[in-house]
C-alpha cells in the first residue's frame, strides 16, 4: 500500500473530453466586449429608428442629421423644416430616451432581484412594489388635483411613493432579529402586494361613488411610456443612472451571494449590509421606471434570463448587458405600441409580453443544455 | 516564540439557548494539519464556523495570529481564512473557472477588475487542484469528487494561510476520498497552509492527519496523535457500542471498526 502523496495533478485530468478552447458548455458563447459594443450600437440604432417613425413622416437621414447636428458631431446645412426638427427633438426623442431608461432600469432591477433572492421567478415588482405603485396610482386618481412634482402629475408621483413605501414595508416585515431571510422576504413582498392591489380593486368597485377615471388607471396598470418632456426625462435619468451605477459596485457581492449567505460571508462579503443596499437600489430603479411607464411587466423578468442564456450568469457582465438589452427591447416595443393601431396607442405592457415571450421561449429551447438559471 | 495560527480561549457557544460548546480551548500552530472528530452533533461544524468568524462565541475569545478575530473585518478575515463547506447549491450555471474566480472576492475592490496577480493566483489554484481540463464545464454538472476539487481550488485562490474543511470526503467514493485528502496533505506540506478539517471518518482522519481532536460533551475530550486518541475504551465511551482498534503493521495508522454482534460465517457461503 502506497501512502505517499500522489502528484497533485490527479487521475481526474482526463475524465472529460472538454476542450480547452475558451468554449463553455453553456451552449452560446459570446465575449463580453463584443456583446457590449454590439448592444450599444443596436441601442443607438433603435433610438434613431424610434425617433424617425411616427404619424408625421420624417426621413431616416433627416433624423440622423438632426441628432448628429444637435450632438455637435456634424454641421450639416438644414434642409428640413423646423417642425420636423421640433417633432424629433422635443416630442419623439424625450419619449424614446425615457423608454430606454425605463427598459434598462427594469431589466437591471430584475437581474438584481433574481440575484439577491436567488430566485428565477423574481422580477422588479417582487417585493411589493407593484401593489404599492398600483394603489398609489389609484389614490392619485382619487385625489385628482392638478399638482405636479418635478414635471410629473399626481399619478406617477404617488405611484413612486407607493412603490418605495411597499418595498420598505416588505423589508421591515421580513426582518427577524436584525436579519432577513430571503424566503420570508419573498413571501412578505408577495402578501403585501396582494393586499395592496386588492385595496386598489376595492377602490375600483367603489368607483360609482368615487368617480375614478378607470381608463387612465387601467392604462397605468398595463404600462405605457407617459413621458412627454425633457424635465421628466432628466428626473428619471438621474434616478436610474445613479441607482444603476451604484448597483454595478455590488456585482461581486451578488456572485458570492449566489453560493448562499454563509459562503458569501466566508468570501468576505458583509451579506446583510449588501443585501439591504441591493434591495434599496432595485426598488429605486423599479419606482423610477414606474414613474416613466406605469407597471410594465415581463421586461424585468425575461431580459436577465435571456442575457444569462447567451453571456452566462456572472454579474459584472450580466448587469450592464441586461440594462442595455432591456433598453433596446423597450425602445422597440414602445415604437410598435405607437404605430400598430394609429391613431391609438397599444399599452406597451401587452407588447412586451407578446414579443418577449416567444423570443425567450426560443432562446430557452435553443440552448443545448437544460437551462439552470 | 511564534504565535499560534489559531487560538481559542474558553469559548462557549449555544444555538437558541441549547449549549453546543462550552469552555473550549484549543491552539493550532502554523502549518499544522488537524482533524476534528466527534459524533454527529458534537459541534465540529460549529467550531469551524466560530474559527472562520461566521458565528460569534457567546463568551471566550478567538485569536488569529494573536489578533482577536472579532476586531477584524469580514473582508480581512476572508483573506486569512478560507472555508471549504460540505457542499454549496449554486442556482446559476457558473463555469468551474468562474467559481474559482470567486475565491478572489475578498481581494477585489468594488469597482476593480481582476489584476494580473489575481489571474496568476487563479491559474495556480486551477493547476494545483488539477481542474484544468474541466475549467470550462458547468459547476452544477460535475460529479461529487470534481465539485469538491473545484471548491478546494476556490479556497486556494483566496490565498489564505488557514484552510478549514467541513467533511471534505463526504459522499465521495473511496478512491476520490484518497484523492481529496492527498491534495489537502500536499497543500499543507508544500505551501505550509494550516489545515483544520472536520472529519466523520475516523480511519481516514487517522491516516491523513498527524493531530486529531475529539469533540465530546461540548468540549475537547482528547487531543493528540491518532494512536493516543483512537483507543477502544475511550471510543466506546464517546460513540457508545463495541469498537475494535487494529494496527495492521508497525508504524501504520490505527483502524477503527465496529464489532459485529453476529460473526459472519467463515468459508464458503
Amino acid at each position: 500500500m502506497n501512502l505517499k502523496a500522489k502528484p497533485i495533478v490527479g487521475p481526474w485530468r482526463c475524465e472529460t473530453g472538454a476542450q480547452i478552447s475558451g468554449k463553455t458548455e453553456r451552449g452560446f458563447n459570446v465575449g463580453f466586449h463584443l456583446g457590449f459594443w454590439t448592444l450599444v450600437l443596436l441601442l443607438l440604432a433603435a433610438m434613431v429608428l424610434a425617433a424617425t417613425v411616427g404619424a408625421t413622416h420624417i426621413q431616416l437621414k433627416v433624423t440622423a442629421l438632426v441628432l448628429l447636428n444637435r450632438a455637435g458631431l456634424t454641421h450639416a446645412p438644414r434642409t428640413w423644416s423646423t417642425a420636423a426638427e421640433t417633432i424629433i427633438l422635443e416630442i419623439r426623442l424625450p419619449r424614446v430616451v425615457a423608454a430606454s431608461l425605463v427598459g434598462g432600469g427594469l431589466a437591471l432591477a430584475g437581474a438584481l432581484f433574481q440575484g439577491v433572492l436567488r430566485n428565477p421567478l423574481a422580477d422588479p415588482y417582487v417585493i411589493g412594489t407593484s401593489g404599492g405603485a398600483a394603489l398609489g396610482a389609484a389614490v392619485g386618481l382619487l385625489i385628482s388635483t392638478h399638482f405636479s412634482v418635478l414635471g410629473f402629475g399626481v399619478v406617477p408621483t404617488l405611484s413612486f411613493v407607493g412603490a418605495v413605501c411597499a418595498a420598505a414595508a416588505a423589508y421591515q416585515l421580513s426582518k427577524v432579529g436584525g436579519r432577513t431571510s430571503v424566503v420570508t422576504l419573498l413571501l412578505a413582498g408577495f402578501a403585501l402586494s396582494v393586499v395592496l392591489s386588492y385595496i386598489m380593486s376595492l377602490l375600483m368597485i367603489l368607483n360609482d361613488r368615487l368617480q375614478l377615471n378607470l381608463r387612465v388607471l387601467y392604462a397605468w396598470l398595463l404600462g405605457g411610456i407617459s413621458v412627454t418632456s425633457w424635465t421628466q426625462v432628466e428626473v428619471i435619468a438621474a434616478l436610474i443612472l445613479t441607482a444603476g451605477t451604484l448597483a454595478m459596485a455590488f456585482a461581486r457581492s451578488l456572485n458570492a451571494m449566489s453560493l448562499g449567505d454563509e459562503m458569501a460571508a466566508h468570501l468576505g462579503v458583509p451579506v446583510e449590509r449588501d443585501r439591504v443596499a441591493l434591495l434599496a437600489l432595485g426598488s429605486m430603479l423599479t419606482a423610477a421606471a414606474v414613474v416613466g411607464g406605469g407597471l410594465i411587466g415581463f421586461v424585468g423578468l425575461i431580459i436577465p434570463h435571456a442575457v444569462r442564456l447567451v453571456f452566462g450568469p456572472e454579474h459584472s457582465r450580466l448587469l450592464p448587458l441586461s440594462a442595455l438589452t432591456g433598453a433596446i427591447f423597450l425602445v422597440l416595443a414602445d415604437l410598435l405600441s405607437r404605430i400598430l393601431i394609429p391613431p391609438n396607442e397599444l399599452p406597451v405592457g401587452i407588447l412586451t409580453a407578446l414579443l418577449g415571450g416567444p423570443i425567450f421561449l426560443y432562446l430557452l429551447r435553443r440552448s443545448k443544455q437544460e437551462y439552470r438559471f | 516564540m511564534s504565535m499560534s495560527a489559531i487560538q481559542l480561549e474558553n469559548v462557549c457557544f449555544a444555538y437558541n439557548g441549547r449549549p453546543v460548546l462550552s469552555e473550549l480551548s484549543l491552539q493550532v500552530k502554523r502549518a499544522e494539519r488537524l482533524a476534528l472528530l466527534g459524533p454527529n452533533g458534537s459541534g465540529k461544524s460549529t467550531l469551524l464556523k466560530l474559527i472562520s468568524g461566521i458565528l460569534t462565541p457567546s463568551s471566550g475569545r478567538i485569536l488569529l495570529d494573536g489578533r482577536r478575530s472579532s476586531a477584524v473585518s469580514r473582508r480581512e478575515l476572508a483573506r486569512s481564512i478560507a472555508m471549504v463547506p460540505q457542499d454549496f447549491v449554486v442556482p446559476f450555471s457558473f463555469t468551474v473557472r468562474e467559481i474559482i474566480e470567486l475565491g478572489r472576492t475578498p481581494h477585489l475592490t468594488r469597482w476593480g477588475n481582476y489584476s494580473s496577480l489575481d489571474r496568476q493566483f487563479i491559474d495556480e489554484a486551477v493547476e494545483a487542484t488539477g481542474v484544468m481540463d474541466i475549467s470550462h464545464r458547468i459547476f452544477n454538472q460535475l460529479s461529487g469528487g470534481e465539485r469538491r476539487r473545484v471548491m478546494i481550488a476556490m479556497a486556494l485562490a483566496q490565498k489564505s494561510d488557514i484552510l478549514l474543511l467541513d467533511e471534505p470526503t463526504q459522499q465521495l467514493d473511496i478512491s476520490r476520498q484518497g484523492d481529496v485528502l492527498n491534495l489537502i496533505v500536499e497543500l499543507n506540506i508544500t505551501r505550509g497552509i494550516t489545515v483544520v478539517a472536520a472529519m466523520h471518518d475516523l480511519n481516514l482522519a487517522a491516516r491523513y492527519f498527524d493531530r486529531v481532536v475529539m469533540l465530546h460533551r461540548q468540549s475537547i475530550a482528547a487531543d493528540g496523535t491518532p494512536h493516543t486518541v483512537l483507543v477502544p475504551d475511550f471510543l466506546a465511551d464517546v460513540y457508545g457500542g463495541q469498537l475494535e482498534v487494529r494496527t495492521f503493521r508497525e508504524g501504520a495508522s490505527p483502524v477503527v471498526l465496529p464489532i459485529p454482534r453476529v460473526a459472519p460465517r467463515e468459508g464458503k457461503p
